[in-house]
C-alpha cells in the first residue's frame, strides 16, 4: 500500500531570545521536532501521543507546512512538498486539511454554516454554480449526520453544542476530500458522550473516504480506541512507535512504561502499582545529551548519558529508541 | 451521623433568558474519612453543588430549598459571618483551574502566608511561614520553593500549592473541583497519589468533582452520578462499576475508552441533555433513554434503594444491562 504521508529527520527549530536586548541578547533554539520519522499509508490512523510540551502540534502543522522545516524531508503522495513556496503548496492544500482541538475558537462566530462551509469551496473553485456549491454542503452536512441539514445552514456557531461544532468543522474540512487529515486533540474539549459520537464518525469517514489521519492526543486509552499505530513522543523525538496492540499491550521504552502506569482506569477493581518517574520533564532550551528522558529513568546509565538512542526494530511493526528494552 | 449530608437541595441562577434550575433536588452523604466523587457531564450542575455546599455561589444564583448539613448543623441558615469561621477552616474548597489564579506578581509562598493569616487574624506572620513551609512540605513541594513565584512552578506544583493552601487551616473535608483537569496524564498520576496519601495521614473526607469516571475510579469510595441537575445513581463506587444500574451510568461507562482490557466498541446515547430553564416533566433522561417508557414520561422516578447502599433512580433498573 502505497503510504500517503512520509516524514524523514524532520526538524523544527524556533528560536528564543534571552537576556537584554541590544546589551547581552543571544538566541537560543528550542527543538521542537528533533529528528522525526514515520508513514501513514491511506485508511491508516496514526496517533501521536506524548505530554504536552513534547512536540506532537508542532509535528502536525509542520507536516502540513504551517511551520517551515527546518531540516529533513516531508513527502505526500511521493510528492516533496519540504521546500515548497506558499503558492506552489497551495495545488496540495485541499488534500491536507487539519482540525484544531476548540471548536470554540476555530469556527468564526459572525459566519453561520453555509458562509463556513462556503469558504473551503470558494477558495479551492470546486464548484462551478451555486446550486452545485448548496448541495455540496447538503451532502457534507449529512455525512457528519446533522439532520436534516437544512435546519443547520443558517446557525451560527453560537447556537450549536460543542459537538455539533465539532462535526462543523469536520464538514469543512471533508468538503475538500482530503487525503490527508491533521487532527490535533479533537475531542479534547467535549464531553465523554459526544466525543464517542464525534470520534466514531471520524473512525466511520476514514472507513468511508480512506484519508490518512495524524491523530494527535494525550490520552493514551483514546489513541488505543482510535488509532491503528502510536508513536510516542519525549522532547521532540519519537520514542517508540508501532502497532497500538505492540505500543499500548507491550511498551518496550521506560517512558512509555511509566505514561502507560498513570493513565486512570475506569474500573475500581484494576487498580494496578504506578511505575513512578522522578523529576519534570526538563526545560527543551537545554535537553539533555543521549538519552533525552536518562535524568528521570529509573535504568538510566553511562551508556544513555552519552550516547544518543537510535529507534530499533524490535518486532514486525514496534521500533523503540532505547537499548536496555530486553533488560528492563 | 454523617458529617455532611446535602438534603433536596435546589439551585437556581436567574439569568436574563430565565431561570436556569441548575441543581434540582439533590441528596448527599458524606461519611467521615470517605471520599466521594461527583460525576457528570459539563452543565450537569456538579460544581454547583460545590459552591453551595459552601455558600459561595455568584450573585445572580440562590439556594432555593433543601438543607446542608455540616456534623448536623445546618448551613443554609447561617449568616456571612458564621460561613467565614466554617470556609477554610472545617469544609476547604479548590476551585477548578485554581493553580491558574495564583497571583502571579506574588510569591507563592507569601500567597499561602497571606491565606493562614486572614483566617487567623491572631497569628503571627513568624508563625504563617513556619506553617507555610510545613504544608508545602507535606504536598510534596520542596519549601525552599516558597521564594519561588508562579511561573517558576510547574503545573503539577501549582496544584500542590493550591492544595496546601486549602489545608492551611486544617479542614475536615476538602472539596476539590476538577483537580487534575490540564495535568499531563504522569503529573495527573502523581497528584491522585497525594490526594489519597493526605486523606490516610490527615483522616481528611474528601468530595471530588470530575467528568472522568476513571479518576473517581482510581480515589474515590463512593459516586453520585449527576445529570441533569439530578443524582441518577449513588453508591459504594466498586458497586457502580460493577453493576451500574441507571440507563446513563451505562452510557457513562460505555464511553470512557479503557488502557487495558479487549477493546470493545463504545457507545453512545442520542441527543443532548435537556434545557434545564425548562426540564422535561418526568425523567429527564426520557428523550435519551433506550429503555424508556410512557411511564418515564409523566413521572420523574425518584431514588430508591436497588441494593444495600446503592440508589438508582429509574423504573426500569432491572431491566438495564
Amino acid at each position: 500500500m502505497e503510504e500517503t504521508l512520509v516524514v524523514q529527520d524532520l526538524e523544527k527549530r524556533f528560536p528564543v531570545s534571552r537576556g537584554i536586548p541590544f546589551i547581552s541578547a543571544k538566541t537560543l533554539w528550542v527543538r521542537a521536532v528533533d529528528r522525526v520519522s514515520f508513514g501513514i499509508k491511506r485508511n491508516e490512523i496514526l496517533g501521536l501521543a506524548g505530554e504536552s510540551g513534547c512536540g506532537k502540534t508542532t509535528t502536525g502543522r509542520t507536516v502540513l507546512k504551517l511551520f517551515e522545516p527546518t531540516s529533513g524531508k516531508i513527502l505526500f503522495e511521493g510528492n516533496d512538498i519540504t521546500n515548497l513556496k506558499p503558492s506552489a503548496m497551495k495545488q496540495y492544500r485541499p488534500y491536507m486539511q487539519m482540525v484544531f482541538q476548540d471548536p470554540y475558537r476555530s469556527l468564526n462566530p459572525r459566519k453561520n454554516v453555509m458562509s463556513i462551509l462556503s469558504l473551503p469551496i470558494d477558495t479551492h473553485n470546486l464548484a462551478s454554480t451555486r446550486t452545485e456549491k448548496i448541495e455540496m454542503i447538503m451532502k457534507v452536512l449529512e455525512e457528519v449526520r446533522l439532520h436534516p441539514p437544512e435546519r443547520y445552514v443558517y446557525k451560527y456557531p453560537h447556537e450549536l453544542s460543542g459537538g455539533e461544532r465539532q462535526r462543523i468543522a469536520l464538514a469543512k474540512v471533508l468538503v475538500l476530500s482530503p487525503k490527508l487529515i491533521v487532527a490535533d486533540e479533537p475531542v479534547s474539549m467535549l464531553d465523554a458522550l459526544v466525543r464517542i459520537s464525534v470520534l466514531d464518525l471520524l473512525l466511520d469517514l476514514k472507513k468511508k473516504t480512506g484519508f490518512a489521519c495524524l491523530f494527535i492526543t494525550h490520552d493514551l486509552a483514546l489513541a488505543r480506541y482510535t488509532c491503528d499505530r502510536i508513536g510516542i513522543m519525549y522532547l521532540g523525538k519519537i520514542i517508540e512507535i508501532g502497532s497500538k496492540d505492540a505500543v499500548i499491550s507491550q511498551p518496550a521504552h521506560p517512558y512509555t512504561k511509566a505514561l502507560i502506569s498513570a493513565v486512570p482506569i475506569p474500573n475500581p477493581s484494576a487498580r494496578k502499582v504506578q511505575l513512578q518517574v522522578k523529576g519534570d520533564v526538563p526545560s527543551p532550551l537545554n535537553t539533555p545529551p543521549g538519552c533525552p528522558f536518562h535524568p528521570r529513568c529509573p535504568y538510566a546509565d553511562d551508556r544513555c548519558r552519552e550516547e544518543e538512542q537510535q529507534l530499533t526494530r524490535i518486532d514486525t511493526d514496534h521500533y523503540v529508541a532505547c537499548y536496555k528494552y530486553n533488560l528492563i | 451521623m454523617a458529617l455532611i449530608e446535602i438534603k433536596q437541595l435546589k439551585t437556581s441562577y436567574y439569568t436574563p433568558e430565565g431561570t436556569v434550575n441548575a441543581v434540582d433536588g439533590v441528596t448527599l452523604r458524606l461519611e467521615r474519612g470517605s471520599a466521594l466523587g461527583i460525576v457528570g457531564e459539563s452543565g450537569c450542575g456538579k460544581t454547583t453543588v460545590a459552591l453551595a455546599s459552601m455558600k459561595l455561589l455568584p450573585a445572580n444564583a440562590r439556594i432555593t430549598d433543601g438543607k446542608i448539613m455540616l456534623d448536623g448543623e445546618n448551613l443554609i441558615t447561617k449568616t456571612e459571618e458564621e460561613m467565614n469561621q466554617i470556609r477554610w477552616k472545617r469544609i476547604s474548597l479548590v476551585f477548578q483551574g485554581a493553580m491558574n489564579a495564583l497571583n502571579p506578581v506574588f510569591k507563592v509562598g507569601d500567597q499561602i502566608v497571606e491565606a493562614i493569616l486572614t483566617h487567623n487574624k491572631h497569628m503571627a506572620k513568624s508563625e504563617a511561614t513556619n506553617r507555610t513551609r510545613e504544608l508545602l512540605e507535606l504536598v510534596g513541594v520542596d519549601p525552599s520553593r516558597a521564594q519561588d513565584y508562579p511561573h517558576e512552578f510547574s503545573g503539577g506544583m501549582k496544584q500542590r500549592a493550591v492544595i496546601a493552601m486549602a489545608l492551611s487551616c486544617n479542614p475536615d473535608v476538602l472539596v476539590a473541583d476538577e483537580p487534575t483537569t490540564a495535568l499531563d496524564v504522569i503529573t495527573q498520576g502523581r497528584i491522585l497519589a497525594l490526594i489519597r496519601d493526605l486523606q490516610a495521614k490527615l483522616g481528611l473526607s474528601l468530595i471530588i468533582i470530575t467528568h472522568d469516571l476513571s479518576l473517581t475510579a482510581e480515589v474515590c469510595t463512593e459516586v453520585a452520578i449527576m445529570y441533569a441537575g439530578k443524582i441518577v445513581e449513588s453508591g459504594k463506587t466498586d458497586d457502580i462499576y460493577s453493576e451500574p444500574f441507571h440507563p446513563y451510568t451505562h452510557a457513562l461507562l460505555a464511553a470512557f475508552p479503557s488502557i487495558v482490557g479487549p477493546i470493545r466498541k463504545m457507545e453512545t446515547l442520542a441527543g443532548f441533555p435537556p434545557d434545564l430553564r425548562n426540564p422535561p416533566s418526568g425523567c429527564r433522561l426520557f428523550p435519551r433513554c433506550p429503555y424508556a417508557e410512557e411511564r418515564c414520561n409523566q413521572k420523574e422516578p425518584e431514588l430508591e434503594e436497588a441494593a444495600p447502599g446503592h440508589f438508582v433512580a429509574c423504573y426500569n433498573w432491572r431491566q438495564v444491562r
